[in-house]
């Protein structure tokens, strides 16, 4: 009896604390209203991370990941948030690096099984499908966690043109125009919504830094790659001197504090 | 005692080969894909009509030669390999689609055989009839062209002849040393138009056309001499009939009729030539 009473006061402290006690313990668990917590709590560590955008356009998909810096003694360029997964794919992720890495050997493995069984690159929407799956699998025991990452997949192809998949800890894939993942995805997806569909243009530039001032943190770094028919299908990185001319642009147009659609650069 | 006096014949032990002509061509929006029908076990002729034209999806068809039993092997297996590869749709190959027409729109959900059977036994099921599940693909894709595009139907593209080759491929390369069979495989898809891809002992190369079987050597340098690009489909056809012949005349282990599989962007079609349809050649 007495360990029993133990127990029952920590329960209610808990209860004091959160609404959703004894629900939340393991992704196995449904609460009364329907909802597996561990998912949830999966989705507001991606949340809490900086944002990442993936744009799609007329002839290409463009990533921009904003990296928080935390520290001057990082090494610029170091912990990538932007994985190749195969020459024609590329992947911007939000929420917990680790786990998000672990999944881009996943995404590799699974392109470069495909690549190896059918002799062709592995449609985007059959890669998406495929991790989005093993993403889910970990969402249903109670012996794993949940992933505790998103993800943005692009790709650009001749015949498919430009695709854009995102994937959330949940295991659902969608696909997108443009989407945004982490801290200020909300404010991204406004901007995004501003722009016309069917351009190719850098204005994720000026979604991050605006997206970014709105956040009002320190210092970042802004890690910046594109796929498309100016790459002839490669995903890459974009080169130092395009990258700095849109930062140049982002920058002084925030300044005028106008957002609205110019020409291509 | 009648063991020795008659001796089992030989041919009940060897091997079963397809001492064959294969023949694949592509021509301006397809290919064709030729075979004869001699199946042969040594001396004698074990099948004098068997059909070495073998369907790996709607559009992609491969010929077999060497021995019959793996080249037959391989060709069903990557047959249902690509089966699989469908995403998402559940497609079962004999599968028929019931259409029933009902007499009120109330009824309008008739999905299993038990409810199907009482709406018939208190008549409200005016008509009823299958069809072939490829019509059924058919329908969709024509739907999903007329409907705008957010409507969300699943309509699986087919396999990229490629993919279909490389499966082929892989199981040849794999067992190479068990297997002896070279598959020609050959279709269309949207992406590249016709295509025909030859998988000897587990190569894979792409080809504007390709021959094998023993019957192929005697036809090298026919084909060679007549091939050209851009063909339209009668004179591919044509070609095709024509190296069969010529080899069946000479080859030994080639014989019978000659099948024909043309496929291009509206499917495939089989035909089959008969010895007397042949053309002639010169044949003192």
């Amino acid at each position: 009896v007495l360990p029993l009473l133990s127990h029952c006061s920590l329960t209610m402290i808990a209860v004091q604390m959160k609404s959703h006690c004894e629900y939340d313990l393991s992704a196995s668990t449904f609460s009364p209203d329907g909802r597996v917590f561990q998912v949830e709590y999966a989705m507001k560590a991606v949340e809490n991370s900086s944002t990442a955008i993936g744009i799609r356009c007329k002839d290409g998909v463009v990533f921009g990941v904003e990296k928080l810096i935390l520290s001057k003694l990082y090494e610029q360029g170091s912990n990538k948030r932007i994985f190749n997964i195969d020459r024609h794919v590329g992947m911007a992720v939000a929420g917990l690096l680790a786990d998000a890495r672990s999944l881009s050997e996943v995404s590799r493995e699974e392109a470069s099984n495909f690549r190896s069984n059918y002799g062709h690159d592995i449609p985007l929407k059959h890669l998406a499908d495929r991790v989005a799956m093993y993403v889910h699998a970990y969402t249903l025991y109670s012996a794993v966690r949940p992933f505790g990452c998103s993800f943005i997949l692009g790709s650009y192809d001749e015949d498919d043109g430009p695709q854009l998949y995102m994937v959330d800890p949940s295991g659902i894939s969608y696909g997108y125009w443009g989407c945004a993942i982490g801290k200020a995805k909300q404010a991204a997806k406004t901007e995004i919504e501003k722009l016309q569909v069917g351009v190719n243009i850098l204005y994720i530039h000026i979604d991050i830094y605006i997206v970014h001032d709105e956040v009002k943190d320190k210092a970042f770094e802004l890690e910046l790659s594109w796929v498309g028919e100016v790459t002839k299908g490669r995903h890459e990185l974009v080169p130092k001197d395009i990258k700095e001319e849109a930062e140049k642009y982002a920058k002084e147009s925030l300044e005028e504090e106008d957002d609205s659609d110019e020409d291509n650069m | 005692m009648s063991e020795e006096l008659f001796p089992e014949p030989e041919w009940l032990s060897e091997e079963v080969k397809t001492g064959t002509t294969i023949i694949a061509v592509t021509f301006d929006g397809g290919v064709v894909l030729g075979s004869d029908s001699r199946v042969s076990a040594g001396e004698a002729v074990v099948n004098r009509v068997m059909n070495k034209l073998s369907p790996l999806h709607d559009k992609i068809y491969c010929a077999l030669s060497g021995s019959a039993a793996d080249a037959q092997t391989i060709a069903e297996i990557v047959n249902y390999q690509l089966d699989v590869h469908r995403p998402r749709t559940q497609y079962h190959r004999t599968f028929n689609k019931d259409v029933i027409l009902l007499t009120s729109p109330d009824d309008n959900v008739v999905v299993k055989q038990k409810k199907k059977q009482h709406l018939h036994e208190i008549g409200h099921i005016l008509n009823a009839f299958e069809f072939d599940k490829a019509w059924d693909r058919t329908v969709l894709r024509k739907i999903k062209e007329k409907v705008p595009h957010d409507l969300s139907i699943e309509v699986e593209d087919d396999p990229l002849v490629c993919s279909a080759a490389t499966l082929v491929k892989n199981i040849s390369y794999k067992y190479k040393e068990e297997l002896s069979a070279h598959l020609i495989v050959a279709g269309w898809d949207k992406k590249k138009g016709g295509q025909v891809y030859a998988t000897l002992s587990g190569l894979l190369t792409s080809q504007p056309f390709a021959i094998g079987g023993s019957g192929s050597f005697y036809i090298n340098g026919f084909v060679d001499a007549e091939y050209r690009k851009n063909m339209t489909k009668r004179e591919c056809q044509e070609f095709v009939v024509n190296a069969l012949t010529l080899a069946m005349g000479r080859d030994g282990s080639s014989g019978g009729v000659a099948y024909v599989v043309t496929i291009d962007k509206d499917g495939a079609e089989e035909k089959c030539v008969l010895g007397n349809e042949l053309p002639k050649f010169f044949d003192q």
